[in-house]
């Protein structure tokens, strides 16, 4: 079975002191929740903006479904960017056009299913809403793709208790076999219970890459009690 | 149903423990169905995976069983559920115990202060 | 997929563009009325027949115009740079290259309304100046005007000045140019990511400069040593001497602006493509 996502000796440095990434090789597999996790400036962010395909890599490569980034690849990855990347004047049904449009796997009905749940007016402009309900439409935009793989950047960071359940309960219905599921987070007790993996990247270089079973069952602490250990300032 | 989860132990065994003890309560009858495990991750908010795996291991001791596309249901053989009561009750009988010999009680005071107790708060 | 990108593209600029030219298209008409009203429908020049009041609305209102006029090309322009700018580099950046189309996509739907956008400056300059300075007696005059031109154009080409010819290389010239333009933008802009990061607006200035020198320079030494070849005497003494220069000057100005035009795409597309590094 061809791993979703694979990256060997994948590097990106910006220049002779900052080296974002540094040889970094990954094999995910389909059908699992992964964490990526690590503490601010630690290269996750960097890690998922190579596998979306908005940075180049300075060595190595990175392949999704065995295939270079390309339209092809893009089309089966769903991405959700740590800031607001869409227009704020767009109503919201302008951008469930728009995507659908672009995505041949984009689900309309379930996009509008739930955004009724959320009681988000699917007439309302981005720029109409508070916060917190313009990361809910934006995931919702993200998870009503049919995608194979879904890279999250900090989806739970700047929003409230609540958010944050609905956001994870959310990625647990969606849960898919054919799918895998990379969130990028230093939350890292809230999202603990929904993780199958978990990977610790500590100053761009892979220290982690286990199930959360494991980790459990070996150090006898939950994964936010290990990764305080390990990235102890 | 309340899913108690504590984050140092694996989590499929805790939900394969929060299973029995709803079997136990009565809350999952024998020979009733099972929630769908997507029903039941999303409920104890966690991963399938991980839900399926505590599914799973239960299968394997004869808890619950499952009819391919009907889904899981919970053992009729009440000697199993039986056993599993007495399971439950002796250690959590002896966790108790050895909490409070661990304080430094005897065995006699603990038996002592139990019948106490019973007849001052009418133990129900 | 790059029929939507367009479509896309034409739905976000037209919330600049269309409430520009409904300006302009008020403008026109408040000053022909305005006109019309102070100084009668037959004349077309000021002929100082009306008050000081309505002299001074007019002056004022030809003002704005003039202004509507200058502002409708520096903003063409101001739009067209920043939707690429905000589009591609801004945070709008993450929506675009993350979704299922080709960088090539993505520039040419850019470059494709960019320059429908310019284009139009042009008729809709002519149809505003139209409007104002149509009257009746212009109207009447207009058949043997026309007439008059087509006998004038018929003469000239028998003494060998193809004037369509020339009209073709003309316009031909004058897209070249606007698609140079707006591609020196685009690559100007692209250079400034990619070679400082930290104060994008500055590398850009500075490659829109250095691009606009170099070309200057090229084009001087071209025109130095090629059009003095070319032209074997400076002076034109018939209209078939007109046409020789010009069908000798054009075309070679017009292949050159198309190198051009290539350079500075497969540059964009290129450092797009391999050189991205979205913020």
């Amino acid at each position: 079975m061809i791993p979703i996502l694979e990256c060997n000796d994948l590097t990106k440095a910006y220049n002779k002191r900052h080296t974002a990434l540094d040889h970094v090789s990954i094999k995910l597999k389909r059908g699992r929740i992964v964490g990526l996790l690590g503490p601010n400036g630690s290269g996750k962010s960097t890690f998922i903006k190579l596998a979306a395909g908005l940075l180049t890599p300075t060595n190595g490569e990175i392949l999704i479904d065995g295939k270079p980034i390309s339209p092809e690849t893009k089309a089966i990855v769903s991405y959700l960017p740590d800031r607001t990347y869409l227009n704020d004047w767009m109503k919201v049904k302008d951008l469930i056009s728009f995507f659908s449009s672009f995505y041949k796997d984009f689900n309309t009905t379930k996009a509008y299913d739930m955004l009724e749940k959320l009681s988000i007016n699917p007439d309302d402009s981005l720029k109409s809403m508070s916060k917190g309900t313009k990361e809910k439409v934006e995931l919702i935009l993200v998870m009503s793709r049919e995608a194979q793989l879904y890279l999250l950047d900090e989806p739970i960071g700047g929003v409230d208790p609540a958010a944050r359940d609905y956001i994870l309960s959310t990625i647990i219905n969606n849960y898919n076999p054919n799918a895998a599921v990379l969130i990028s987070t230093h939350l890292i007790s809230d999202v603990e219970h929904v993780l199958d993996d978990v990977i610790f990247i500590k100053e761009g270089k892979l220290v982690l890459y286990n199930s959360v079973d494991n980790v459990r069952a070996m150090e006898g602490k939950s994964i936010d009690g290990l990764f305080r250990e390990v990235f102890k300032c | 149903m309340a899913w108690n989860l504590t984050t140092d132990r694996p989590i499929y065994l805790q939900l394969m423990e929060q299973i029995q003890l709803s079997i136990l309560s009565g809350i999952y009858k024998p020979g009733t169905r099972l929630p769908s495990v997507r029903d039941l991750s999303t409920e104890a908010s966690v991963n399938p995976n991980t839900m399926q795996k505590a599914l799973s291991e239960l299968e394997r001791t004869g808890l619950i069983f499952s009819m391919r596309t009907s889904g899981r249901f919970i053992t009729e053989d009440s000697n199993m559920i039986e056993d599993l009561k007495k399971n439950y009750v002796r250690t959590q009988v002896l966790a108790f115990y050895h909490s409070l010999k661990e304080l430094g009680f005897t065995k006699e005071e603990i038996i002592h202060y139990m019948n106490i107790i019973d007849k001052e708060e009418g133990l129900e | 997929m790059l029929s939507k990108l367009i479509g896309q593209e034409f739905k976000v600029t037209s919330r600049y563009f269309v409430p520009l030219y409904i300006c302009l298209g008020v403008i026109t008409l408040l000053l022909k009325l305005s006109l019309t009203l102070t100084i009668g429908n037959n004349t077309v020049f000021y002929s100082g027949s009306s008050n000081t009041v309505t002299e001074i609305i007019n002056v004022l209102l030809i003002m704005l115009y003039v202004i509507i006029l200058i502002g409708i090309v520096l903003l063409t322009y101001f739009i067209i740079i920043r939707r690429f700018y905000t589009n591609m580099f801004s945070d709008e950046g993450y929506l675009m290259f993350t979704l299922p189309v080709t960088t090539g996509q993505l520039l040419n739907s850019k470059l494709i309304v960019a320059f429908i956008w310019q284009f139009l400056m042009i008729p809709a300059t002519l149809l505003s100046f139209f409007i104002l300075f149509v009257n009746t007696d212009i109207i009447k005059a207009m058949p043997q005007f026309f007439s008059q031109l087509s006998l004038e154009l018929h003469t000239l080409q028998i003494s060998g000045f193809s004037i369509g010819l020339i009209i073709v290389e003309l316009i031909a010239a004058v897209i070249v140019q606007l698609l140079g333009l707006v591609l020196m933008c685009y690559l100007s802009i692209t250079l400034g990511q990619h070679l400082w990061a930290e104060h994008r607006l500055i590398g850009s200035i500075l490659a829109f400069l250095g691009i606009y020198t170099v070309e200057s320079l090229i084009s001087s030494f071209a025109g130095i040593f090629i059009g003095n070849a070319l032209v074997s005497s400076a002076y034109i003494l018939t209209a078939a001497d007109a046409f020789s220069y010009f069908n000798r000057v054009l075309p070679l100005t017009i292949l050159s602006n198309i190198i051009l035009v290539i350079i500075y795409y497969v540059v964009t597309h290129y450092m797009l493509n391999k050189k991205l590094n979205l913020n």
